[in-house]
């Protein structure tokens, strides 16, 4: 089977509802899904919000080739990625990742694969904003 | 030749300017384009460590630049 791979870049959190289940089918018996929610706080500072920004091109042209590594280490049936830019408030997921395959160990090891090489290298970047002030995240030159 | 960089980030920010233009006698190494792009762009040094990009994939330091290709500056990057 062809893996399936999608990735999209959005603004509004609605538009994360419904786009996951989509991609559900019986021939995946496993569905394993990564929500990374932005915390209420920061080095101990309360968050008002995080902001992203993205090159969006090379986003969709380095998840690719990230998922192409997947493909040639598991067999896995999809692999759906959404990850929002702009303000994400506190409480709300920043990027969400499903990953469907036939069982859950290849599910598990591609969606740690995939969030471990996503920090590393797609190309979005956050400023945190708190009350009194803001600062750009930089944990992975 | 002039080479059209994208940047991002705090680099676009403190650039003030979503995009810079190298003005270039010739074609260019991305090494040689990092040490004339941080003459133009101190926060660059300032970054430490950061990433070039050539057509959406990382480049490095002996590609060619020619000045028909997409290049863009990645500081380093904090997505998830």
């Amino acid at each position: 089977m062809i893996m399936l791979k999608k990735t999209q870049l959005i603004f509004q959190s609605e538009a994360m509802d419904g786009w996951l289940r989509e991609h559900r089918s019986a021939s995946s018996g496993a569905e394993v899904v990564f929500s990374g929610i932005v915390r209420t706080d920061e080095h101990k500072r309360a968050v008002e919000y995080l902001e992203f920004e993205a090159y969006e091109s090379m986003v969709h042209a380095e998840a690719d080739r990230i998922f192409e590594e997947v493909e040639q280490q598991w067999k896995v049936n999809a692999v759906v990625l959404t990850h929002r830019l702009g303000r994400v408030f506190p409480g709300e997921a920043a990027v969400v990742l499903a990953v469907y395959a036939r069982h859950r160990y290849e599910a598990f090891a591609a969606c740690q694969y995939i969030m471990d090489e996503l920090k590393k290298r797609l190309p979005i970047w956050k400023k945190e904003v708190f009350a009194d002030g803001e600062a750009w995240v930089h944990p992975h030159p | 030749m002039t080479i059209r960089v994208l940047l991002f980030g705090i680099v676009r920010e403190r650039a003030g300017s979503a995009t810079f233009q190298l003005q270039c006698a010739q074609s260019i190494t991305v090494h040689t384009f990092r040490r004339q792009m941080e003459e133009h762009l101190p926060v660059l040094r300032e970054l430490g460590a950061y990433a070039v990009a050539v057509d959406q994939a990382f480049a490095n330091e002996d590609v060619l630049l020619t000045g028909a290709q997409e290049v863009a500056i990645v500081p380093p990057v904090s997505g998830g």
